[in-house]
């Protein structure tokens, strides 16, 4: 590259009319921060490092976990996709990886994965457009926020970026976005904290000139986007280059786009990169058609995307523990929602609700969380998989036990109903091999069932606060039929369903120690 | 059934579009509209910001030529109807006998055991050359901005992609409505969002769920379960079946020739009705003209005309639209669009006339995509492309088609059905184009233009230096020099100071005359290489010093 190489000091004072906005979270009580109870034996100083990686399209989850105990069921619905049935090995919890998933198999059997079932939102939407916002921002289905999740714990964080940055205490980009757009997640109130990265090695230095004044208004507000641009650049290139340089991997990785992608954060982390927070991106899931090839369902799209995401983080942490670094290290896949649990003619699957969600590393409590997905005989061409957990809360638990911030701010990052789910553990915990799964039981039971105009949900509670909702079988919200406290024992609790049109639903029970459970009824 | 030429269909459904262009007999700065007309003075800035927004790379003289010609005269000169270019070439490949070179491939099918590899160069090249080919017109604007907005991509055989092109180019000024209902039953489309498997047995919604948020209505908030305020989930359904039958043939065939056809018995034949979104209505069997009613159904609809809008503001007035500009201007531009029956042209005509558009707090407000970027390098500034070279002008058009790739705007290969997250994505919307992978890009191909040279098939590309000021008002003043520059190069005047920077770049350490002289010098005997060279490398140096300010990056 032949660019000037030439330094300017950073642009100061010119920023500071329109980044000096006092931010929405400011004021917030940021310190000290408390450690959370669960974490107490991990070294407080530890950098702990989240690496995101985006399913972009819409991950058919049915297709990469196969509850087992519904094979014949959903060998009916979806028969034109679903996987040989003698393809499939068991990891327990009557459940199966596809058979290419052996890297997230080996992950799983080391006690380095968690699974959580059943992963949404409620009131599913299922634009990618509109579902990935969702996702990215953290936002209620009914909510446009702009910013992301981790952009607004940035901002609370670092509220005068992106003036002054970096600095002595912050030399390195505070997010990293593999390829070539910055990502949703980080996006805060001024600016996005995610700083595009393809090659570490091939950064020059930008030249810029003669700007000494930054004018009123819009033209303004992108002239100085655009220096900051130029100028974070060149500051952030430098470290760059010189810790992709210091820096080493341990192990091979494959040539795919995904493991690549992970190869050079593992790279960066080892050369003493100080961002916590890298996205990877993986695309292609929005699988309409053609996800399986016909005659052979265990090869098609799919099953290539599987692989590379699979055999890519299995090198990603085997290269995290070789490096020594795989304490400080957690990941998580996402997708903007899964699939239909019935398939299409074309060979693929269209627009869904839920999926699973992997969570890997160390520190992860290993095991699968929430029930295998119910698949009824009866289920309808629109339906997804049911919700069994808000991905809120997942986030949520990453923030206060993976980033160590209160739970009162994490309520208020992410919404307030957060409930703390039990994914992470103490990461010198020696790892067990297929973890509990986590008991979720309230004896809930429905009936009549079939109902026609009522039905009556019951279950037991401790002393506790619970909310009971129904969805329909496509992830809607229905109602929330109630929410408040309760004594101990055993309760009934009368639904009325007479406004409902006939079909599946899901009553979803949520107290504050995570206790919930989705049964289903049909009307008649 | 076959049809033979898919096209049949979409014009059947026409209505009186015709008239409607006839209406103004070319003269489109004439339609009425409730908005606000340009109040400003019509000066080489207010010519300049026009031409930056609505056409590419626009060069000295034309900003000039426009400015004399008049805001009215230029609406109507941008919206004529331009003549469709020549299809794209075979420009190299020996081995394919049913395409010698210097032949068209579009209409020939694929030879077997033949690699297409040219085919995807030729379209890539010819697609470059579009943009660099466009004179005073926004048609290629408006290319771009269909092709955005009706995404389809990684369609392997390239016929389908120049038909597919070749329909919005056609009609890229024409009638919405009829756009819409040819790209239904677009080849591409139907691959790219599986109409092509959408059956009575087993419906596939892709499509039917785009049609309404991405390409016609648009989603509105989520009012009740399954309800978007403009459509429901139910619509969904129902429109799916509206649009079985339909498939593609000739994909990547050797011996077919690329058409759709509707084959009956996967069209869906029952009645399919609507929600109360679009007034409950019924769409009766219509077998392959089934789907015109239904484009017309959703036509009737205001809101269609308020998305659109929206959306050609964003595109070519500001990345920022307030709820007062939602409430005023879109208002009375959509209405303006409904008065014309969804005719694109006059509506165009009333945005680029408003003083929402044209006034002086609007211009710089939108960073550059990388195609405008590219093209305010090399076209404002004349660069020889050796246009009468086939060869050399496909391969160079080819290389820059990957600059635009690496610029993170690849054409035909978007990653979204949504499109660039620069047109859509809040609160970001153009600062999306720039980040630190991106950046370099752009700085590195100014440069090459500039001090470096860009090299390929064998020739050296970049910007005659030398010619171009010569067409300036007077370039023996090194002031003036950097003010005509600027009027091309920025979209608002800059300060005493970046002047004072950019004049240090030109004649470091020298007083004003030295320049006068030493380009009185030049003129006075070109053949003096040694006084040229010095010239030059003094102007090349001014160029790349330009670009590299960040207001070369707004427009």
């Amino acid at each position: 590259m032949s660019l000037k190489m030439k330094r300017r000091k950073f642009i100061k004072s010119t920023a500071a009319s329109l980044l000096g906005l006092p931010l929405a979270l400011n004021g917030m009580n940021l310190s000290p921060i408390r450690k959370s109870a669960l974490l107490d034996a991990l070294n407080p100083d530890s950098d702990r490092v989240l690496v995101l990686v985006q399913l972009i399209g819409g991950n058919d989850g049915l297709n990469m976990l196969v509850p087992l105990d519904y094979y014949d069921t959903l060998a009916n619905v979806r028969p034109n996709v679903i996987l040989p049935e003698n393809s499939l090995e068991s990891i327990g919890f009557d459940l199966a990886f596809h058979p290419v998933m052996t890297g997230a198999r080996s992950l799983f059997d080391n006690a380095k994965m968690g699974i959580v079932q059943g992963v949404a939102y409620p009131d599913q939407n299922r634009s990618h457009f509109r579902s990935t916002d969702i996702w990215t921002s953290a936002s209620p289905a009914d909510q446009d926020w702009t910013t992301g999740w981790l952009g607004r714990k940035l901002d609370m964080e670092h509220s005068t970026y992106p003036v002054d940055y970096p600095n002595s205490e912050n030399p390195d980009p505070l997010a990293i976005a593999m390829g070539t757009s910055v990502s949703l997640t980080c996006q805060g109130e001024v600016g996005n904290y995610s700083m595009t990265l393809t090659d570490p090695f091939n950064l020059g230095q930008l030249a810029a000139g003669g700007d000494d004044f930054i004018p009123e208004g819009l033209y303004g507000d992108q002239l100085e986007f655009v220096r900051l641009t130029i100028e974070q650049t060149n500051a952030y290139s430098e470290r760059i280059v010189d810790i992709a340089n210091q820096g080493t991997n341990t192990v091979d990785y494959p040539e795919t786009n995904l493991a690549q992608q992970l190869k050079t954060i593992a790279l960066m982390l080892s050369g003493g990169s100080q961002t916590r927070i890298f996205v990877a991106k993986i695309g292609g899931f929005d699988t309409h058609a053609s996800q399986v090839v016909e005659g052979d369902t265990s090869v098609g799209s799919h099953a290539e995307l599987l692989l590379e995401l699979s055999d890519a983080i299995q090198a990603f942490q085997s290269d995290i523990e070789g490096l020594g670094l795989s304490e400080r290290v957690l990941g998580l896949t996402f997708s903007e929602f899964g699939r239909r649990i019935r398939s299409n003619d074309s060979f693929g699957t269209d627009h869904g609700t839920a999926a699973p969600l992997m969570i890997f590393g160390d520190c992860v409590n290993a095991g699968v969380f929430g029930d295998n997905a119910e698949i009824l005989p009866d289920v309808g061409t629109g339906d997804g998989v049911a919700m069994q957990f808000d991905f809120r809360d997942i986030y949520g638990t990453i923030l206060q036990d993976w980033f160590e911030l209160e739970e009162s701010t994490v309520k208020e990052l992410i919404h307030e109903d957060y409930i703390h789910l039990p994914i992470l553990q103490d990461c010198s915990d020696d790892p067990v091999n297929t973890s509990t799964v986590l008991d979720l039981d309230m004896d809930l039971s429905l009936f009549p069932n079939p109902a026609r105009d009522y039905v009556y949900a019951e279950f037991r509670s401790e002393d506790e606060r619970v909310a009971l909702t129904v969805f329909d079988a496509e992830g809607r919200l229905m109602e929330q039929v109630m929410d408040r406290s309760l004594t101990a024992g055993s309760h009934r609790i009368r639904i009325d369903i007479s406004t409902y049109p006939p079909g599946n639903y899901f009553v979803r029970i949520v107290t504050k120690g995570l206790r919930q459970k989705a049964k289903v009824f049909v009307k008649v | 059934m076959k049809i033979a030429n898919h096209k049949s269909g979409a014009s059947s459904g026409k209505t009186k579009n015709s008239q409607d262009s006839n209406r103004y007999a070319g003269n489109f700065s004439s339609v009425l509209s409730p908005i606000l007309n340009y109040q400003g003075p019509w000066d080489n800035q207010a010519a300049g910001h026009f031409l930056r927004r609505v056409t590419f790379g626009s060069s000295y003289t034309q900003i000039i030529e426009a400015k004399d010609m008049g805001h009215d005269a230029l609406i109507d000169l941008v919206l004529a109807d331009q003549p469709m270019p020549d299809a794209p070439i075979n420009y190299y490949f020996e081995e394919d006998p049913a395409v010698p070179v210097g032949t068209t491939w579009v209409d020939v099918p694929l030879t077997q055991d033949v690699s297409q590899g040219y085919r995807a160069r030729s379209l890539r090249g010819w697609t470059v050359q579009q943009a660099i080919d466009e004179g005073l017109s926004v048609r290629e604007r408006m290319v771009i901005f269909w092709h955005n907005h009706f995404v389809t991509a990684n369609i392997g055989d390239r016929r389908f992609v120049y038909e597919y092109i070749n329909t919005i180019r056609e009609n890229a000024l024409g009638n919405f409505r009829d756009l819409v209902k040819l790209i239904t039953i677009d080849p591409s489309m139907l691959r790219y969002l599986n109409g092509n498997s959408n059956t009575k047995n087993a419906p596939n919604e892709n499509y039917a769920r785009e049609l309404l948020e991405l390409f016609t209505i648009g989603k509105g908030p989520l009012v009740a379960p399954g309800d978007y305020t403009n459509y429901t989930e139910h619509d969904i359904v129902e429109i799916a079946k509206v649009l079985t039958g339909w498939r593609d043939r000739g994909h990547n065939s050797s011996t077919l020739p690329v058409y759709v056809e509707f084959v009956p018995n996967r069209h869906d034949e029952t009645t399919k009705t609507l929600s109360h979104r679009f007034d409950e209505q019924s769409i009766e069997n219509g077998g392959d003209q089934e789907y015109l009613s239904l484009i017309d159904i959703i036509f009737e609809k205001q809101e269609v005309a308020r998305f659109i809008c929206r959306k050609l503001y964003r595109y070519f007035v500001s990345d920022e639209l307030t709820e007062d500009v939602n409430n005023t201007f879109i208002e009375d531009l959509a209405q303006v669009m409904i008065d014309n029956d969804y005719e694109i042209k006059p509506t165009l005509a009333a945005l680029f006339k408003s003083d929402q558009f044209m006034k002086e707090e609007q211009r710089g407000v939108l960073i550059k995509n990388p195609l405008d970027f590219m093209m305010s390098v090399v076209k404002s500034t004349d660069v020889d492309f050796l246009q009468d070279n086939d060869a050399a002008y496909y391969t160079m058009t080819n290389s820059l088609f990957f600059r635009l790739r690496d610029a993170q705007m690849e054409i035909y290969k978007h990653e979204s059905v949504a499109g660039w997250a620069a047109y859509y994505q809040a609160p970001s919307f153009s600062k999306m184009w720039l980040n630190a992978v991106t950046m370099p890009h752009r700085m590195e191909l100014s440069n090459r233009f500039t001090i470096n040279q860009y090299n390929n098939g064998g020739n050296s590309y970049r910007i005659d230096v030398l010619s171009y000021v010569a067409e300036l008002s007077n370039p023996f003043d090194p002031n003036v020099l950097i003010d005509d520059l600027a009027l091309v190069f920025y979209p608002k005047s800059i300060t005493d100071g970046q002047k004072e920077f950019l004049k240090s770049v030109l004649i470091p350490g020298l007083p004003d005359f030295e320049w006068t002289t030493e380009y009185a010098e030049y003129l006075a005997d070109p053949s003096n290489t040694n006084v040229a060279n010095s010239v030059r490398n003094k102007l090349r140096n001014l160029f790349d010093a330009m670009m590299n300010l960040s207001e070369f990056y707004l427009f």
